[in-house]
């Protein structure tokens, strides 16, 4: 019933001479009609997820292990033909920068037209009003001479919004969003973020994948969540449950770093020392050597995802 | 300079500020006669920052909150106004006394990877302001160097490094640490903690909030984050395209802001709480262009509470409450 | 040992950023250091003749052969680099710092100063090079300075125009700000925070340079405005071997590779030094 599914997804980064793991054996699934937030600070693995799945990754990357699965096809092992036909069409991305989606030799209208012609093969003046149609949709003003107009005429907000029109044109199943509203005003990006979910989630059904490393979008607009730590997921489940009762000393610590409404001055809580790099991952949990529970079996052993109580799933061993 | 500065009277004070930047118009649009362009970034900005206390500016991108920061430490010359430091207009400082103004008035920058330069070893960067000023001989500087880098969490070691070998919190306290150099009165913070990771963010402002308790430091602190500000701030300058919109006690903003455009970016932010959802409907369009704002009340169209003069009279900022200013007809005399 | 291992390292790094600088710095340094040395390996002077060999070709005795003099044409090429890499290095160091002095100017302050320097830079930029060194040279004189004086007057402009470019992207840097506001001098500003990060590009044209300085004296000596016979200059040699081409090849295939050699080097080095010194390649 999943949309997309990723069973034991690991993808390597070249580098100095020897491949290194950016994401780690990542597994889920994202069903019909939700969004599905991936959280973590940088360089956890989040956009190298996206990246993967897409299959966009860099020269210097490979995915090296496991499968990712649109529907019934198999991602991971698709011809770049067969890749071709599916991105754009069932499965959409938008990126944190929206110019990096449009081309700016040619005036957005143009753009949005061909993609439409291209994937679902309207004929021109049809092409034509399902664009307009689209770019009111997305909420822009005039969109008739907006079509007009050429990427650069356009506010950052304004070009996120065109690319989500391209993005949802051909009503794709499943949307990666890379950070869309980050280089964005809040006020901008509560109404992309409702754009997302009210066009997409609510009147197309299809799955979202959120990445972001900003917890308060996570809280309003994410149905689950999965957070990641240095290339692994962990903590997984209901973005309810997770931030009514945190279980991986990790998220907990994220979520009490935040300075927040309602928490007035004091220190905030911060997690000692920092993320560690590629060629320098801790043994064991990954998490063990900033973690204020660790014990000494951390060290050793990688605990595995296993679902709790609560329902979320969690890899610590204090939980077992 | 007088070092008996009476309680009430404000340690940094903007009156009617404006800064406009003329836009390079075409040859053609000259020969026509046209009249040159101008982004008012500034306009007709008046606040007081108090000593000891911390002061946030607060707006999305293109309300100008940046470029008035640059004009109370005279990185730029205004269009119309005067900045006081304890009574002195800085615009009109002598070199000597702008001199003693600047190493009294620090800056840290938003971006710790733009911000230090690329070629310069640690050591070197936090030592420059020592330099500049001849403080005391090369050996005691460079004593001073390690106190600084030990004072913001980092260790003697790191003065050899160049920047690109720290990480983006390191970096950052390395910018803190060349500001507290020479141990100023007041520091303006733009954007500090805006591209940091959440942890690395929590333990920069944690550092910034010592740093002030110990040595009675004045901030303004311009940002886009909510967050940070009811964390930190005493009080709140909200900005909207070039003007301050609303201005009150932080508290008092967060419990009942007043200015609807306040209450609509309010509105907006994100809880990280999914028991208290935003209201997605509030926003209203995008923010007009900078270059032609719309009459009146700069907010209009944008506003949910608009009413018919709101496109004719543009509203002055005046006292609602005691301590707190809004910009708003809904508040003004004679206002229904 | 330790040095030494960390010396090799650190060629070893810049073999694998860019083997094209690499190999380029390598051809200077070994034609610097054969040219620098030449007296106390090469067993002939660069103006002894022998008289018994006149226009020998390459034998045991003279590697290279000898010219019509009978003078040993590898020497004469090895002297004949000290001149070449003298008016190379002279007219670069010269319009080097005056350029970048200048171009820094401009790009700093901008404005009036800009225009100042600026426009009499165009001016000079306008006149073909070699037209310039030419009437320099021989409205002066035919000193080796005098050559590198002209070559410098061509170069200043160049390096002026490039500088003042890279100073304007500088120049906006937040750390340039954040060093104005802890209040920097405009000397300090423009010494410790520009310069070093705006004189990337400046280096990478200087390289190239340095490359077109040798062709111009070649050049130059080629058509007499240059070094003066009996002086071993590779374009003079050039000229001297042109009467002599059929009957003994090697007086100029001798000087020419010499040129090429050292052209190469220069280029090579310079397009290296553009890929290393890429702010796209940097960032990565």
């Amino acid at each position: 019933m999943s949309l997309l599914s990723l069973r034991h997804l690991t993808t390597e980064f070249y580098s100095g001479g020897r491949w290194l793991e950016a994401v780690s054996d990542v597994s889920f699934d994202l069903l019909p009609g939700e969004i599905l937030g991936l959280v973590g600070e940088s360089g956890c693995g989040k956009s190298t997820i996206a990246y993967s799945v897409m299959r966009l990754l860099a020269s210097n990357a490979r995915i090296s292990g496991g499968e990712v699965w649109l529907g019934d096809v198999n991602l991971t092992d698709a011809s770049e033909d067969a890749l071709q036909d599916l991105r754009g069409s069932r499965l959409s991305m938008i990126f944190q920068d929206p110019m990096t989606a449009l081309d700016s030799l040619f005036t957005v209208g143009h753009q949005v037209i061909e993609t439409l012609q291209e994937h679902l093969a309207l004929d021109p003046p049809a092409a034509r009003e399902r664009a307009l149609d689209l770019l009111r949709q997305v909420g822009i003003p005039a969109a008739e001479e907006r079509l007009k107009a050429y990427p650069y005429q356009f506010s950052g907000g304004m070009s996120q919004r065109i690319a989500l029109a391209i993005a949802i044109s051909c009503h794709p199943q499943v949307l990666i969003a890379d950070e869309p509203t980050t280089a964005l005003d809040v006020t901008i990006q509560a109404q992309i973020l409702h754009l997302i979910r009210r066009l997409l989630v609510e009147e197309q059904g299809a799955g979202v994948l959120l990445i972001t490393h900003d917890l308060g979008v996570v809280a309003q607009v994410c149905d689950r969540v999965a957070v990641m730590y240095a290339g692994k997921i962990v903590e997984f489940g209901a973005v309810d449950a997770i931030f009514r009762d945190p279980l991986h000393p990790y998220t907990q610590a994220l979520l009490n770093s935040l300075p927040s409404q309602g928490i007035q001055r004091g220190a905030l809580e911060n997690i000692r020392g920092r993320v560690p790099s590629l060629d320098d991952r801790p043994t064991g949990c990954r998490f063990h050597p900033r973690c204020p529970h660790a014990l000494a079996i951390c060290r050793e052993e990688a605990p595995p995802l296993l679902r709790r109580d609560g329902g979320q799933e969690v890899a610590c061993v204090l939980y077992d | 300079m007088s070092s008996t500065i009476n309680g009430a009277e404000p340690l940094l004070r903007a009156v009617g500020l404006s800064k406009h930047f003329p836009l390079e118009s075409s040859l053609l649009a000259t020969l026509r006669g046209a009249e040159a362009q101008t982004v008012k970034a500034v306009e007709a900005v008046s606040l007081d920052v108090t000593a000891g206390q911390t002061l946030a500016i607060v707006g999305e991108s293109g309300s100008g909150k940046s470029t008035l920061g640059r004009l109370l430490l005279r990185l730029m010359q205004p269009t119309t106004g005067q900045v006081l430091y304890q009574g002195n207009n800085i615009f009109r400082m002598n070199r000597r006394e702008l001199s003693a103004f600047r190493r009294q008035a620090q800056i840290i920058l938003q971006d710790p990877y733009a911000s230090l330069n690329p070629r310069m070893r640690v050591g070197r960067i936090i030592r420059e302001p020592l330099d500049i000023y001849r403080e005391g001989t090369v050996a005691e500087r460079n004593k001073r160097v390690d106190a600084l880098l030990e004072r913001v969490g980092l260790n003697s070691a790191h003065a050899r490094a160049y920047p690109s070998e720290l990480s983006g919190g390191q970096r950052q306290r390395v910018g803190i640490a060349a500001a507290l150099a020479l141990s100023p009165e007041i520091i303006i913070a733009d954007e500090p903690t805006s591209s940091l990771d959440v942890s690395v963010q929590a333990q920069t402002l944690n550092l910034l909030a010592e740093l002030q308790r110990d040595f009675n430091l004045t901030y303004v602190f311009i940002t886009h984050d909510l967050g940070v500000v009811q964390h930190f701030s005493d009080r709140v300058a909200v900005m909207y395209l070039g003007k301050i919109v609303e201005e009150a006690p932080t508290e008092t903003l967060f419990a009942a802001p007043q200015h609807p455009y306040t209450q609509v970016l309010f509105s907006a932010i994100p809880l990280p709480d999914p028991s208290r959802r935003v209201n997605w409907d509030l926003p209203k369009g995008e923010p007009p262009s900078p270059l032609d704002p719309p009459p009146g009340c700069h907010f209009h169209p944008r506003c949910p509470k608009v009413m018919s003069n709101c496109s004719t009279i543009a509203p002055r900022l005046e006292a609602t409450a005691p301590g707190q200013r809004v910009a708003c007809l809904l508040y003004a005399d004679g206002a229904n | 040992m330790t040095r030494v291992r960390a010396l090799l390292h650190r060629l070893r790094e810049w073999h694998a950023a860019s083997r094209s600088a690499f190999l380029g710095a390598t051809i200077i340094v070994l034609l610097a250091l054969m040219t620098a040395t030449v007296s106390l390996y090469m067993p002939y002077k660069p103006d002894a003749m022998d008289f018994m060999a006149p226009l020998s070709g390459p034998t045991g005795a003279h590697l290279l052969g000898t010219d019509n003099f009978g003078r040993d044409i590898l020497t004469r090429v090895l002297y004949g680099y000290q001149i070449s890499l003298a008016v190379a290095l002279g007219s670069v160091g010269f319009g080097l710092a005056v350029g970048v002095t200048f171009g820094l100017l401009a790009g700093y302050f901008g404005g009036l100063v800009d225009n100042i320097i600026m426009r009499p830079m165009d001016v000079l930029m306008a006149f073909p090079a070699i037209v310039l060194v030419v009437a320099l040279t021989g409205f002066v004189g035919r000193e080796i300075a005098v050559m590198v004086l002209a070559v410098a007057v061509v170069y200043v402009p160049i390096f002026a125009r490039v500088m003042r470019g890279s100073t304007l992207e500088v120049v906006n840097e937040l750390y340039v700000e954040g060093a104005r506001a802890r209040g920097a001098s405009h000397l300090r500003l423009m010494l410790r925070h520009i310069l070093p990060n705006a004189i990337a590009p400046v280096l990478i044209q200087a390289s190239i340079l340095m490359g077109i300085a040798i062709l111009l004296e070649s050049a130059l000596s080629f058509i007499g405005l240059g070094t003066q016979p009996p002086d071993p200059s590779l374009g003079l040699m050039l000229s001297e071997g042109r009467s002599f081409m059929q009957q003994a090849p090697w007086m100029v295939v001798a000087p020419g590779v010499a040129i090429s050699l050292a052209v190469l080097g220069f280029n090579l080095l310079g397009n290296g030094l553009q890929d290393l010194l890429n702010p796209a390649r940097k960032r990565q």
